[in-house]
């Protein structure tokens, strides 16, 4: 049953540890850590929704600290002992207390009433100017993103610039998903047909988690997603670089030039995939255009280093359930609407595509930039 | 004492197990219904609960591969939907109120018992339907929420959870408007509505907000299917539909259905707080008004589920509001609780911990429900372990102890037998234990963002492992409680019957029949006297001794037709889900339709002629009267609640029409259906209505051919009017691509679903033909006619209706 059963050991031998040493290193021996945290005051949206918290934490203290009094008042109390003798009073009510005790709950029910109207009009307004526009499309399993402003394409990772508002339109291109950048606040679903507008700030240049939160489908655990902060700076050079980024027309490399050869070609990824400054211009599936950059494959759920990468293109529906990608194993990926029968790759060809995929690149390496940690 | 039972209830010899069987499917007896209901919940649990642990074993560690991708989806949209509709709503709404609801109002039995037969045999088989797609075509896999356009996606499975919410909820109203009909028509001589015990008035409250709310469900059920069969569709936004609008089907049922599975259990907790501590209820009257108050809010709630879905803010703040607003009548009812203990002298017997541990548990669930009504709040902790935690708090270890608590409260009542003290207290403690364990660490999990319906999570997020192995540890604490329940129940059938009439020493009339209770009930002559709501204790204070009851009692005899008509359903629904795929309209011959047609047709024959055998036989071996408390028979005001919800239905899906059609996402074609046609339906079916009606007058003047003509014309012209509709749709859908247009869609649906309303109504009116036929009606007995005629004239003004919005407008 357990492929890792090894593993529910060393995590019960972990999770003992935990206990031991309290909230000590939770991740030991992890490569990436990520602290997430909706509470943390990080972010200008969680800074708003605190006071709030707070209100409604006092008022829970002082309901379940009143009402759990109470109870346990009465149950030491009036528990019947061998010496209890006779019938207890036989009282029917007491309309004064009643009374009080509907109004207390309405006073606060007001008070969070108001606390939440404030609240809502303030994290659901747009600046007028000054943001930054980015579409945001899910579909099944991975994310789209599109500058129009700035007429950058990209996927599952977006790169934003600390400090500005982003400005994010989310719609759907089959079922419902939901945008959640974990750290930074609100999420919407995103729905075939309409569009969901809102905005986020970041305020720490780093690495922030983002996941699905609608159920999709098979791989809706596997359709997360990296948001790159960046200082105004670094955003800007970033920018500039992404918009002019073009590969070489002929490739020195000739491993890259069989690549894109077959990337074109004989592969067909391009009747799906787009490639910046290529032939390649398909929208069903994941834009690659700084692919070299990225730090993860398959929407943010294997490590981008070139053996995944293989086995990806080999057979993504393999290690990622329910992926819509043609195999080239010579099997038929029975989740895709209409398959067809798939050429063959073989490994140095898978090679060459892995190759080229990664020469795809603007030179941006986050890893080096911002360590291991995430938010 | 003269008792006339049923046939088939006189014991002479040890039955056999087919023996048994055959009497539960036959009887009309309450008591033995909601055993079955109770049976087949508990089952529903124990699956459900299997199916929780293996959730739990996938999530104890990172990148778990035990049940990956689509299984896993499967195994916990199954574990939601039994868990839900096969034993939270079930178990306390129409098992407790079954048993118990009769009882309490000192009757003999419910209003209609063998509509009650039909009920649960439904409600087994929409379990079956359920469980029989885990063989064929694969389980249904888009969460028990099944939202749109995902339910699109995958095998037949979901067709079956489909039909099977659409038979799970017939019966569930059929049991509601039965027990409406039971509460105003059958109350103990002087027991005024004031009177009823509090269990008696939730179990009214939660029948009414079903058959008020249901018609959403059933909307975004049917709708789903229609899709799936035949592309009807009207949330397709690639046909310019709107996505959202089968959330706010599914919700304006589903938010409600929350207080369904609440409020019968909030029922059995002032039960039990009133017997344990020896005291009246604190407050009886703010008791019923919270219950009717959590009735009439939890309607307009239903919107904080979707929050996220970007509705105008002021929306938002207007449900956010209301939402908050439903904790005050439900914080008094546990106000109430903790002030009947005041004072008393409270025993601390297993019952009283389940209602304590409630309490507690209720407060903390209570709580983060109000957070999530703080919509920015809400924006974030929204579809994460945050809510899993929340709704489990409520309803796991929330309204789940009460399950318990009045289990091991009526057990002796129901068995005659008590359940072990000791085994009961490891089952509740392992029971704390556990569901803390289990679901406090899912809190933590939803703030340090983990999201729910995830089957894998990475390795490296803060906690995230530490917390997921705690809570699978507390599932297996919880599953371990649950063998200690089981072994409970089970070996308290090895004693003989200890329990005496009154063990615990309440004060409420299921408590003066023996245990268990005769097939009767009451073997005495009940008082006509109720001063409070526990009638036991005034009786003895005031001296009044019960009598053993000498008058003639009339049970109704056993019939197996309810049974065999819900096979007949049964049959169909296998047809209906299983028969084909979709059909593509270009492209009928890639489906089997044969087979499909061909076993709906034999399920429908099978339940028309079950339903013709049903009603041929009559109910009582000997024609008699039952006095009841209101001007209407049983049947008429069962029929009058049950149009409740058909009302219900309809409003749902032509609101959705509505709104579609003011948004501009439903537009009419330039080719509209004929007006003329319509005229001449309209013109038939309302003179189809007059027409009935004079023919109840005739036979109540007592003019038997007259009456019998009556009813001929009114089914040929209901005949007539279903013809031309069909003439008119194929006309229609030839014309128009119904899977590219809203608005031939919402047609299609809507005036479709009036037609199926035309024939059940036309079948209705068959019965009491045939009875008449058959010589079972006269001057004085009126067979099922009145009922039916109340369900034509209902179809008639739906109809106006419908001329109204689709031909006129």
């Amino acid at each position: 049953m357990f492929r890792k059963f090894r593993d529910l050991y060393q995590n019960l031998f972990r999770w003992c540890l935990f206990l031991g040493l309290g909230f000590g290193s939770s991740a030991m021996g992890q490569e990436v850590t990520r602290t997430i945290n909706i509470l943390s005051d990080t972010s200008p949206y969680n800074r708003e929704v605190m006071p709030l918290l707070w209100w409604s934490i006092g008022l829970s203290v002082l309901v379940l600290g009143g009402t759990g009094a109470a109870l346990i008042y009465v149950v030491q109390k009036f528990r019947l002992r061998p010496t209890t003798v006779g019938e207890p009073a036989q009282f029917h009510g007491n309309n004064l207390l009643e009374m009080v005790l509907l109004g207390i709950p309405l006073v606060m029910v007001a008070v969070l009433s108001i606390l939440t109207a404030q609240t809502l009009t303030r994290v659901n307004s747009i600046p007028k100017t000054g943001t930054l526009k980015v579409d945001v499309t899910g579909a099944q399993f991975w994310w789209d993103f599109n500058y129009p402003d700035l007429k950058i394409h990209t996927s599952n990772e977006l790169v934003i610039q600390v400090g500005v508002p982003i400005e994010l339109t989310v719609t759907s291109a089959d079922v419902i998903h939901d945008f959640w950048i974990t750290s930074l606040g609100a999420k919407r679903d995103a729905i075939p047909g309409q569009k969901a507008h809102f905005a986020l700030t970041a305020e720490k240049p780093g690495v922030y988690y983002g996941q699905c939160l609608a159920l999709c489908g098979a791989s809706h655990a596997n359709m997360r997603f990296h948001v790159v902060a960046l200082s105004p700076e670094d955003f800007s050079a970033w920018k500039t670089k992404a918009i002019a980024y073009k590969p070489e027309p002929v490739a020195t490399d000739s491993q890259i030039a069989a690549g894109r050869a077959l990337f074109e070609g004989k592969g067909n990824c391009s009747g799906c995939h787009a490639i910046q400054g290529t032939a390649a211009r398909g929208v069903v599936a994941p834009a690659l255009s700084y692919f070299g950059d990225h730090m993860y494959l398959g929407a943010g759920i294997f490590k981008n280093e070139r053996p995944k990468v293989k086995e990806w293109i080999l057979n993504a529906s393999k290690i990622k359930p329910g992926a819509l990608m043609p195999s080239y194993d010579g099997t038929i990926n029975t989740n895709m609407k209409n398959p067809q029968v798939p050429s063959l790759l073989t490994d140095p060809e898978l090679e060459s595509i892995a190759v080229y995929l990664e020469s795809n690149k603007l030179g941006s390496d986050w890893r080096k930039k911002f360590g291991n940690e995430e938010y | 004492m003269t008792v006339q039972l049923p046939h088939n209830t006189n014991i002479d010899r040890k039955p056999n197990i087919w023996a048994i069987l055959w009497d539960y499917m036959t009887t009309g007896d309450h008591k033995k219904i909601g055993i079955l209901y109770m049976a087949t919940s508990v089952v529903g649990f124990a699956v459900a609960g299997i199916l929780a642990l293996m959730i739990r074993v996938q999530l104890a560690v990172p990148n778990n591969t035990f049940l990956v991708g689509q299984q896993y989806n499967e195994v916990l949209t199954l574990h939601a939907v039994l868990m839900l509709f096969f034993f939270i709503i079930p178990f306390g709404l129409v098992g407790f109120g079954n048993y118990f609801l009769p009882l309490h109002l000192g009757e003999r039995d419910v209003a209609l018992p063998r509509v009650n037969t039909f009920g649960y045999w439904l409600f087994l088989f929409s379990l079956v339907l359920v469980i029989f797609s885990l063989f064929k075509g694969g389980p249904a896999s888009a969460g028990w929420t099944f939202y749109y356009p995902i339910s699109q996606q995958g095998g037949t499975g979901t067709d079956s959870l489909m039909i099977a919410l659409i038979l799970n909820g017939i019966a569930s109203l059929l049991g509601a408007a039965n027990f409406c009909a039971t509460i105003l028509n059958l109350r103990a001589k002087g027991m005024g509505v004031w009177k009823m015990s509090v269990f008696s008035w939730s179990i009214f409250a939660t029948s009414i907000l079903q058959l008020v709310a249901l018609g959403g469900l059933t909307s975004a059920a049917l709708m789903t299917l229609l899709e799936r069969k035949l592309g009807i569709t009207m949330f397709n936004s690639d046909a310019g539909g709107v996505p959202v609008l089968m959330q706010q089907f599914f919700w304006f049922y589903s938010h409600p259905a929350v207080y369904v599975m609440l409020l019968p259990y909030l029922g059995v907790a002032a039960e039990i707080a009133s017997t344990f501590s020896k005291k009246p209820l604190f407050g009886y009257r703010v008791m019923v008004y919270s219950i009717l108050g959590i009735t009439l809010i939890g309607l307009i709630v239903w919107v904080h589920h979707i929050f996220a879905v970007s509705l105008p803010d002021s929306w938002q703040i207007a449900f956010a509001v209301a939402t908050m607003l439903v904790g005050v009548p439900t914080g008094a009812k546990l106000f109430n609780l903790i002030g009947t203990m005041w004072g008393g002298h409270i025993i601390l017997k297993a019952p009283m911990y389940w209602l304590i541990g409630f309490i507690f548990n209720f407060i903390i669930g209570g709580i983060t429900g109000i957070t999530l009504g703080l919509i920015p709040f809400d924006y974030q902790v929204t579809q994460t372990y945050y809510v899993v935690a929340h709704f489990h708090n409520v309803l796991m270890f929330g309204t789940a102890y009460l399950v318990m608590g009045g289990l091991y409260y009526w057990w002796p009542k129901m068995t005659g037998r008590m359940m072990s003290e000791k085994l009961g207290l490891w089952h509740f403690w392992l029971f704390i234990i556990g569901s803390w364990l289990t679901f406090m660490p899912q809190y933590v999990l939803g703030l340090l963002g983990m999201p729910r319906r995830y089957y894998t999570y990475p390795d490296g997020n803060y906690l995230w492992n530490e917390l997921n192995m705690l809570s699978t540890v507390g599932a297996f604490v919880l599953g371990i409680g649950g063998i200690f329940w089981i072994w409970n129940m089970l070996s308290s059938f090895a004693k003989p019957k200890d329990a005496g009439d009154n063990p615990w020493g309440g004060f409420t009339l299921e408590w003066a029949t023996s245990s268990p209770p005769a097939a009767q009930n009451f073997t005495v002559k009940l008082p006509n006297v109720f001063p409070t709501e526990r009638p036991l204790y005034d009786w003895n204070k005031m001296g009044l001794k019960l009598e053993p009851d000498h008058s003639h009692v009339h049970l109704p005899d056993a019939t197996v037709w309810p049974f065999m008509s819900a096979v007949g359903l049964l049959i169909m629904s296998v047809g209906l889900a299983f028969g084909w795929d979709k059909i593509n309209p270009n492209d009928v011959a890639s489906t089997w339709l044969p087979w499909g047609i061909a076993t709906a047709a034999v399920g429908l024959v099978w339940l028309v002629v079950s339903l013709f055998r049903w009603a041929g036989t009559s109910e009582y071996s000997t024609p008699v009267h039952h006095h009841v408390l209101t001007k209407y028979s049983n049947g008429q005001l069962g029929m009058m609640w049950f149009i409740v919800s058909e009302v219900g239905l309809f409003s749902v899906l032509i609101a959705g029409y509505i709104y579609l059609r003011l948004t501009g996402h439903a537009n009419p074609p330039l080719e509209r259906p004929a007006v003329w046609l319509a005229a001449i339906n309209t013109m038939l079916l309302v003179s189809s209505s007059f027409v009935l009606h004079y023919a109840e007058k005739h036979l109540e003047q007592g003019r038997a051919t007259r009456f019998t003509l009556g009813l001929f014309v009114t089914m040929a012209m209901g005949a007539l009017f279903f013809l031309f509709q069909i003439f008119e749709f194929v006309l229609f859908g030839n014309e128009v691509n119904w899977t590219k247009d809203i608005w031939a869609s919402c047609f299609l649906t809507i005036v479709g679903l009036h037609g199926v309303h035309i024939v059940i109504g036309a079948v209705g009116v068959g019965l009491p033909y045939y009875q008449m036929l058959t010589g079972k009606i006269n001057k004085h007995e009126h067979g099922s006619i009145i009922p039916a005629s109340l369900y034509w004239h209902l179809v008639d003004v739906v109809w106006i209706l419908i001329v109204a919005i689709f031909y006129i407008w």
